[in-house]
C-alpha cells in the first residue's frame, strides 16, 4: 500500500545538493562528482524504495550528474561543445547562487516572524457622504454624436459589398509608433492632438492602427492622453521623465 | 496649532482610519506643509519607542499606519485567541527572495535559479498580494515579469525598497552577523537617530522663531 511521505523538505534537487555538500563539509566550488552523485543516486533509490514517486526535476538532476561523471572518465574530443569542467562550473554557479537565494529567504523568515506578532486595525465601516455627481450631457454634442454614428453607418453600408481582392496590410503597429514619436518629439512640449495624427484621405484600419499604436505608447513608454470633455479630440503629451 | 497638538491629530486620524495614510492626504486635510507634518510624525515615532506605549508607527514609502507592537503579541494573543498567522512555505520565500533582488524576473527565470518549478509558490504569493504583475518581457509569448508590492514591504517590516540589503551581503556570507544583529539592535538604533533628528529639528524651528522675534 502507498502512503505519503514528504522528501524530507527538500525544496528541490539544488537543495538536496546543497545539503548533502554541507553534510560532508566540502567546499561548493570543488565538489567530488563522483561521490556527490553516488549519495545523490542513494538518496533517490532510498525515496523509491520508500514506493515515493520521485519528482522529475530530481531525475534530469540525476541525468546531469551522470552526465558529468560520464565525460569526466571519457578523454576529451575536439567536436564537443562542452567538456566535463564546463558543465561542472555551470552547476556549481547554480548552486552558489541557490544558497545566496537560501540564506535570504531565512532572513526574509526571520523579518517575516517579527511582522506577524503584530496586529492592524481594520478600517471601520464609516457610512460617507456621497456627494451625486449628476450626468451632464449637453444635447448639441449628443446631436452630432449621433449623426456621425448615422453618417458611419451609411458608410458601412455601401462597404458591405463583397471584396474583391483581399488588401495587404498597409500599415503596421511599430512603424505607426516611429512615425507618432517623430511627431511627438517635433511638437514637443505642446504635444499633438490626435486629429494632426489623422489626415483627410485616411483609411479606417490606419486610424484603428494609430488608435492602438498610442495605446500601446501610452503602456510600454508612458504617454500622457488628455479630453477635456467626452466625444472630442484629445491632446497627446510625452511624458515627462520623472525618477522616482 | 503647535506640533505636539499636530502629532496628537495626526494619532487621531491614523487611528480612524486604519488603513495606511499617505503625507501628502495628510499635509492636505490639516493644511500643513510636509516638513511640518514629518516633524509632528516624528515626535509621535519617539513617543511610540517608549515602553509605556503599546503601538507602534509603521511606515511604507509615503503612508503612516498604527499597529501593535511585536513584542506585545504573546500578550494582545492571550485575550483576541485569535488564530495564529502563519508564515510563508519555504518554496514561497524562496521565490519572493528571488523577486525582491531579480525584479521584474519571469517566471522561467525564477525555476531556472531553484531548480523546480515555481508556479504554484508564484500563485500562493499573487493570492496574498506580494507580488503583482508587473509589465511583459519583450520576447516570444511576452511572458510576465513579476515584480514586489507595498504588500511585501509591509509584511517583511521595509519602510521602502531601498531599505533592503544589498545583495553582497548575502553573497559574501555576513548575513550570519547581519541577522543577529538586525534581530538585537533593531529598535536600539534607531532610537539615538530619530532623536538627533528631532534635536535638529527641533533646533531649526527655535531658529526660525527667534527670527521671527528679532523681525518683529
Amino acid at each position: 500500500m502507498a502512503y505519503a511521505v514528504s522528501l524530507d523538505g527538500y525544496q528541490g534537487p539544488l537543495d538536496l545538493l546543497i545539503n548533502l555538500i554541507q553534510k560532508n563539509k566540502i567546499d561548493i566550488c570543488d565538489i567530488p562528482i563522483a561521490s556527490i552523485t553516488n549519495q545523490y543516486l542513494l538518496q533517490i533509490r532510498s525515496w523509491q524504495d520508500m514506493d515515493m514517486d520521485v519528482a522529475s526535476e530530481f531525475v534530469v538532476m540525476a541525468a546531469r550528474l551522470l552526465e558529468i561523471k560520464a565525460k569526466a572518465l571519457l578523454p576529451k574530443s575536439d567536436d564537443e561543445q562542452e567538456d566535463a569542467e564546463d558543465l561542472k562550473a555551470k552547476l556549481v554557479r547554480q548552486l552558489v547562487e541557490y544558497k545566496i537565494f537560501k540564506e535570504i529567504s531565512r532572513y526574509f523568515q526571520i523579518r517575516e516572524q517579527v511582522e506577524l506578532s503584530t496586529v492592524y486595525r481594520d478600517p471601520e465601516y464609516i457610512p460617507q457622504n456621497i456627494e451625486e455627481v449628476p450626468l451632464v450631457i449637453d444635447p448639441n454634442t449628443l446631436e452630432q454624436c449621433f449623426k456621425r454614428l448615422l453618417f458611419q453607418k451609411e458608410e458601412e453600408l455601401e462597404a458591405i459589398a463583397p471584396p474583391q481582392k483581399i488588401i495587404r496590410e498597409l500599415f503596421n503597429i511599430e512603424e505607426k509608433i516611429a512615425e507618432i514619436t517623430d511627431v511627438l518629439i517635433q511638437a514637443g512640449a505642446a504635444g499633438v492632438s490626435f486629429s494632426e495624427l489623422l489626415h483627410p484621405e485616411i483609411s479606417r484600419e490606419e486610424v484603428v492602427v494609430t488608435l492602438l499604436a498610442l495605446l500601446e505608447m501610452v503602456k510600454i513608454s508612458g504617454l500622457r492622453l488628455l479630453q477635456n470633455r467626452v466625444f472630442i479630440d484629445f491632446q497627446i503629451h510625452r511624458e515627462v521623465e520623472n525618477d522616482e | 496649532m503647535n506640533s505636539d497638538e499636530l502629532a496628537g491629530i495626526i494619532e487621531g486620524i491614523l487611528f480612524a482610519v486604519g488603513d495606511g495614510v499617505s503625507i501628502t492626504e495628510l499635509c492636505r486635510c490639516l493644511d500643513k506643509s510636509v516638513s511640518e507634518v514629518q516633524f509632528a510624525m516624528e515626535i509621535l515615532k519617539q513617543d511610540y519607542q517608549s515602553k509605556a506605549r503599546g503601538i507602534r508607527l509603521v511606515q511604507i514609502k509615503d503612508s503612516y499606519q498604527l499597529s501593535t507592537k511585536p513584542d506585545y503579541y504573546g500578550y494582545i494573543k492571550e485575550i483576541t485567541r485569535h488564530q495564529e498567522k502563519t508564515g510563508l512555505s519555504r518554496a514561497a520565500l524562496e521565490t519572493l527572495a528571488i523577486i525582491a533582488y531579480r525584479q521584474p524576473v519571469t517566471r522561467l527565470a525564477v525555476d531556472e535559479l531553484r531548480g523546480v518549478s515555481s508556479s504554484s509558490a508564484i500563485q500562493r504569493l499573487l493570492d496574498r498580494g506580494l507580488i503583482c504583475d508587473g509589465g511583459r518581457l519583450e520576447a516570444p509569448g511576452r511572458p510576465i515579469l513579476y515584480k514586489t508590492t507595498n504588500a511585501f514591504l509591509k509584511a517583511m517590516g521595509f519602510t521602502s525598497l531601498k531599505e533592503i540589503p544589498e545583495f553582497e551581503i548575502f553573497s559574501q556570507g555576513k548575513q550570519e552577523s547581519f541577522n543577529l544583529e538586525l534581530l538585537n539592535n533593531e529598535s536600539q538604533n534607531k532610537a539615538p537617530a530619530s532623536q538627533d533628528l528631532l534635536a535638529e529639528m527641533l533646533k531649526k524651528t527655535i531658529g526660525e522663531a527667534e527670527i521671527l522675534e528679532a523681525a518683529q
